[in-house]
């Protein structure tokens, strides 16, 4: 028996058996596919950043104002001659930023946001730095015939929230109106954070970007500039070079009290890349135990197929043949499984990728996506893939060559053992013998069962994992929702343009508008939270009325006792409980104006909010803070029979306000945002159903091979096809149920590891509940117990057209 | 299937007024291999009345296991007509078939065919529970394992149990059945001497029990053990009639 003539006679059982071999190669592929396309999704986010980046001119440094104060033109620039070397800049441009309210109100909806003009300078043609890149059909980019027109190019996660076009005007606060010329994309809005450092805040922010002389008519400052950015030439040391320019701008008359910035302080930058290696962590996982129940399931298959050759071996071995000769053929089979594997993985993972592109394109709509197929990821989980089937045979084979020919030969009734059917006797139920076989056929083979089993389980935990993880951000919304909103879901959120008495023009204002009913003033601040020494992170402080206001947190705790209600996160963060201190650092007035201080501070009550960063006290104790009657938001209820956009747009006008918002809209806009993130989880969900599908069926079907003689049998007492079917069907039942039993366990067990850990590193500010709902646990045992208990029906037809007489005789 | 009239066709052995069990009339069974047709059985007329103890004599590839099928309504013929118990079974649907099997026909096998995960009792309830005396299967098996003389060895698995014991468990099942016609294909194929002995002693009690039994074997010896003696060579009948050298009981053949 030459190789070549091994390997003519491996083809020959793979043509023999093609389904099975086609059904384990496809396991193996969706194993090594998706593994390939899901880890190599960090590859894109990262080269896609690197080339949006670089071709959008994002800057290297940043000088940025503090609020409210400019300068003339021309001043910001010449603060970079007095660098210690100013040759180490390769390119400037002065700039001016501002706030305002935006009203892109279409015929069919009111949109009234708070928003950012951002003045370009045109003068050359456009921005080199932090330039607008707008996708074909979009629109145009700003030129240089722009400089001073009343046009712009609207921010993109914007416009394509509210479906917003080229085309249309939008009104800002104070009645200038501007065409939309394009709708584009600068580095700094690639993705839209909001204050509070709150994500997916793009259906409540705007920012338009124009030329510099057009911001500098809109703001009423001719001339002034307020914001410089710049690159440095190669090899520049970009930390000395900050270090250099904030010192510059400290020692400067531009009195703009500066602060120099790097790419990684803008929060879509940093944010952009941070956010990758903890998707690539949460991938990862899954693609792991994607590959993992392949395994599983092309082990247990390929090696059930070489144990159905094991009487062949042995009759090779009894004609003379040496192990080497006995031990090719079969190796052949898994080779070639093993080669059909690797290239049907190339097919599922381009289509996984298909699948997967247009969703993140959606998610995180950048100016360059680079989504290539990654060979690398592909050949490390083909590598995996490969040795699976060799690993599968050489096991078997490595045993049956060791085994005396006599044993190997052996028909079923001397070589079998009965594994852990002896444990049947234990079961005092079923009484009936015959329904007792598909039990003893799961007990006979443990290691099988179990393989099968884990296969099975392996698609069920990811599964489970994937839903459970929307059943989690769905309570957490759901908590949160049910807290913001209270009984009140009509509740306005009112931002006023500065620091105000709560008796002030602009509340009184608020107050008069026909359409406002009660007005509850609330004064917010920035702060920082900390305990025993640790680094602590930033809050948002509210002082409201708990008493008397329109809206109030749901406290544990006695709140109008001097202190401070956190969120329940926050107290298990920091350690603390109610009546413990904690350090609060916080603006307090003084003579000179608000200064950073900190104080110490009892927690007086615990809220059940998501976000930690909120932070609430009572007004009463504002004077603590130097600040008593202060507001700067207000809480509006709409008056009877007014409605919120009522509300919005009375007030949007109105001199001293900023920002007009329903307290509903930032939960919509979470919802809106994870829809997108959900529609992986669908592509996964469909591919875990095929895979456990496929390890059920070739599991039934080599069953079907190994047990022909048992089936036969059956025939010849009498036994009808459908009754035979029924013991396939629950034996199939029992596989899919331990499987589901494991599966749900991992399931539920990585659920929480990716809501506490893997999340907590990611987005600390907000703590998620850990919940599987029923509907997942339904969806989980209809896949694991239902699909795979119905699998046998695909080999009916096979079983109907067995040939009986052939089946019962071994030898004549 | 058709209720066939009895027939009133002598052959050896026959009792006049005894029911024919078996019949088979013109019964071909014929392949079709690499564009030409093999031959297992051709032109074959039988009866076998229902008690008759007969052995189905030939050498390998004679057909006797094809005619044991047939039979068996495990398949079909090509040509011609088979009757078992009466009833037509060659036009039947496959309903009808698997109701044959499970009412009247029995088998044994050379191999045993045992379920390797049920106990020796479990093995014969089983059966029982097929043919549909599901509520005293229990004590029927154990009544049946009783017969053959392995009521301490009914907890044992095949595997624990020697051929002979494993053979005369398979016998126990197929006469827990209750099936009046009980075909063994080969039963001492796989059994030394004297384990053979002993499973053919059992056959010839259920044989004068009242059971049609038939068996095949190409063991020339063995066929003495039966009444009637039906050899085949090359797919027909050569010889019909009692058994040469004269019958013997299962005690005294030598083979």
């Amino acid at each position: 028996m030459t190789p070549l003539f091994l390997l003519r006679w491996s083809l020959r059982d793979l043509r023999d058996k093609w389904l099975q071999v086609a059904a384990i190669a496809l396991v193996i592929a969706i194993g090594t596919g998706l593994y390939s396309a899901l880890s190599g999704t960090a590859t894109w986010r990262y080269e896609s950043n690197d080339a949006s980046f670089a071709a959008t001119g994002m800057y290297d440094l940043r000088v940025r104002s503090t609020e409210g104060l400019d300068t003339e033109q021309g001043r910001m620039l010449a603060v970079l001659d007095s660098l210690a070397d100013p040759t180490i800049v390769a390119h400037a441009e002065e700039r001016l930023v501002f706030d305002t309210q935006v009203d892109a109100s279409t015929a069919n909806r009111s949109i009234l946001v708070p928003g950012r003009i951002v003045g370009l300078d045109v003068s050359a043609g456009g921005p080199q730095l932090t330039s607008v890149a707008v996708a074909d059909g979009s629109g145009r980019t700003l030129e240089r015939a722009d400089d001073a027109r009343s046009v712009a190019v609207l921010e993109r996660n914007f416009a394509d929230y509210y479906d917003l076009r080229s085309g249309d005007t939008v009104r800002l606060g104070g009645g200038t109106t501007l065409d939309i010329v394009g709708i584009g994309m600068a580095p700094e809005y690639f993705f839209i954070t909001t204050e509070e450092g709150g994500f997916f805040a793009q259906a409540n922010f705007s920012a338009l970007f124009t030329s510099l002389a057009a911001a500098q008519q809109i703001a009423g400052r001719d001339g002034r500039v307020n914001d410089l950015v710049l690159t440095l030439n190669d090899g520049a040391d970009i930390a000395a070079a900050r270090s250099d320019l904030q010192h510059a701008f400290d020692s400067s008359d531009t009195g703009l009290g500066a602060t120099v910035m790097t790419r990684q302080d803008e929060d879509a930058y940093r944010i952009l890349y941070d956010d990758i290696e903890s998707d690539r962590t949460f991938w990862n996982v899954f693609a792991g135990l994607i590959l993992a129940g392949a395994a599983f399931g092309a082990f247990n298959l390929s090696t059930r197929m070489v144990e159905a050759q094991r009487r062949e071996l042995g009759i090779g071995m009894a004609l003379g043949a040496s192990r080497w000769q006995l031990a090719l053929r079969p190796m052949f089979v898994g080779l070639e499984i093993a080669v059909a594997g690797v290239v049907l993985g190339i097919a599922v993972g381009v289509l996984a990728i298909e699948l997967i592109r247009p969703v993140y394109t959606s998610m995180l709509p950048l100016p360059v996506w680079i989504t290539d197929f990654q060979w690398s990821q592909f050949v490390r989980g083909a590598a995996i893939g490969f040795m699976i089937p060799l690993v599968a045979t050489a096991w078997p084979v490595w045993r049956s060559v060791r085994m005396a020919p006599v044993d190997a030969i052996a028909t079923t009734h001397r070589a079998a053992r009965g594994g852990m059917s002896r444990l049947l006797r234990l079961l005092p139920w079923p009484r009936s013998a015959f329904r007792r076989m598909p039990i003893g056929n799961v007990l006979r083979s443990p290691r099988r069962t179990l393989l099968t089993a884990l296969g099975i389980g392996a698609a069920v935990a990811t599964l489970v994992a994937v839903l459970g993880m929307l059943d989690s951000f769905s309570s957490t919304m759901e908590r949160n929702d049910a807290e913001v909103l209270g009984d009140h879901p009509d509740r306005v959120v009112v931002g006023l343009d500065s620091i105000t008495l709560d008796d002030g023009l602009e509340v009184e204002a608020v107050r008069d508008a026909k359409s406002v009913g009660e007005v509850s003033p609330v004064l917010q601040m920035a702060g920082k939270l900390s305990g025993d020494g640790d680094e602590g992170f930033d809050v948002l402080l509210e002082a409201l009325d708990f008493e008397d206001g329109v809206w109030a947190p749901t406290v544990e705790g006695d709140p109008s006792r001097p202190g401070i209600v956190i969120a329940r996160s926050a107290a298990h963060d920091l350690g603390v409980e109610i009546g413990d201190s904690v350090d609060l650092t916080h603006p307090s007035r003084g003579d000179t104006g608000f200064v950073t201080t900190t104080s110490t501070v009892t927690v007086v009550g615990l809220h059940p909010s998501p976000f930690r960063f909120n932070v609430y006290l009572d007004r009463s104790l504002l004077a603590a803070f130097g600040a008593p009657g202060l507001t700067n938001e207000l809480f509006v209820l709409p008056a009877p029979g007014s409605t919120t956009d009522e509300v919005e747009r009375e007030l949007f006008d109105l001199p001293g306000v900023s920002s007009v918002l329903p307290a509903a809209t930032s939960g919509q806009i979470v919802r809106d945002s994870l829809e997108d993130f959900t529609a992986i989880f669908r592509v996964l969900e469909g591919f875990m159903l095929l895979l456990a599908l496929l390890i059920a069926y070739n599991a039934t079907s080599i069953n079907a091979d190994e047990r022909a003689r048992e089936r036969a049998t059956l025939f010849a007492f009498g036994l009808p096809v459908r009754r035979v079917m029924q013991l396939e069907i629950v034996e199939g039942l029992l596989y899919g149920l331990a499987g589901t039993v494991i599966g749900l366990g991992l399931g539920a067990w990585l659920n929480r590891w990716l809501m506490t850990s893997l999340w907590e590193s990611t987005m600390p500010d907000m703590t998620m509940d850990i919940v599987i709902s029923a509907q997942t646990v339904l969806t989980a045992v209809a896949l694991g117990v239902i699909a795979v208990a119905v699998a046998p029906l695909l080999t009916l037809r096979r079983l109907r057209r067995m040939d009986v007489p052939g089946a019962l005789r071994v030898v004549e | 299937m058709v209720d066939v009239a009895h027939n009133d066709l002598p052959h050896p052995g026959h009792r006049p007024g005894v029911p024919t069990a078996v019949r088979l009339t013109g019964v071909s069974r014929r392949y079709d291999v690499g564009g030409g047709a093999v031959y297992a059985l051709r032109d074959i007329d039988l009866e076998i009345d229902e008690g008759e103890f007969v052995v189905v004599l030939g050498p390998s590839g004679s057909g006797k296991t094809t005619l044991l099928n047939m039979i068996g309504a495990l398949d079909l013929p090509s040509d011609g007509t088979v009757t078992v118990a009466g009833r037509d079974v060659t036009g039947a649907r496959r309903s009808e078939l698997f109701a044959l099997r499970r009412d009247t026909v029995a088998f044994i096998f050379q191999t045993f065919n045992l379920f390797p995960t049920l106990t020796a009792v479990e093995n014969v309830q089983c059966a029982v529970e097929i043919s549909g005396h599901r509520r005293d299967a229990k004590a029927i098996a154990e009544a049946a394992l009783d017969k053959v003389g392995l009521t301490e060895r009914r907890l044992h698995y095949p595997t624990e149990l020697s051929g002979g014991e494993q053979q005369r468990v398979a016998i126990a099942r197929a006469l827990a059945t209750g099936n009046p016609i009980l075909v063994a294909d080969e039963p001492t194929g796989d059994l030394d001497y004297h384990t053979g002995a002993q499973v053919l002693g059992v056959l010839e009690q259920l044989a004068h029990a009242g059971h049609t039994v038939i068996v095949v074997t190409h063991n020339r010896e063995i066929s003495r053990i039966a009444d009637r003696v039906i050899e085949l060579s090359g797919g027909r009948i050569v010889s019909d009639g009692p058994p040469a050298g004269g019958r013997a009981d299962a005690a005294d053949l030598r083979w």
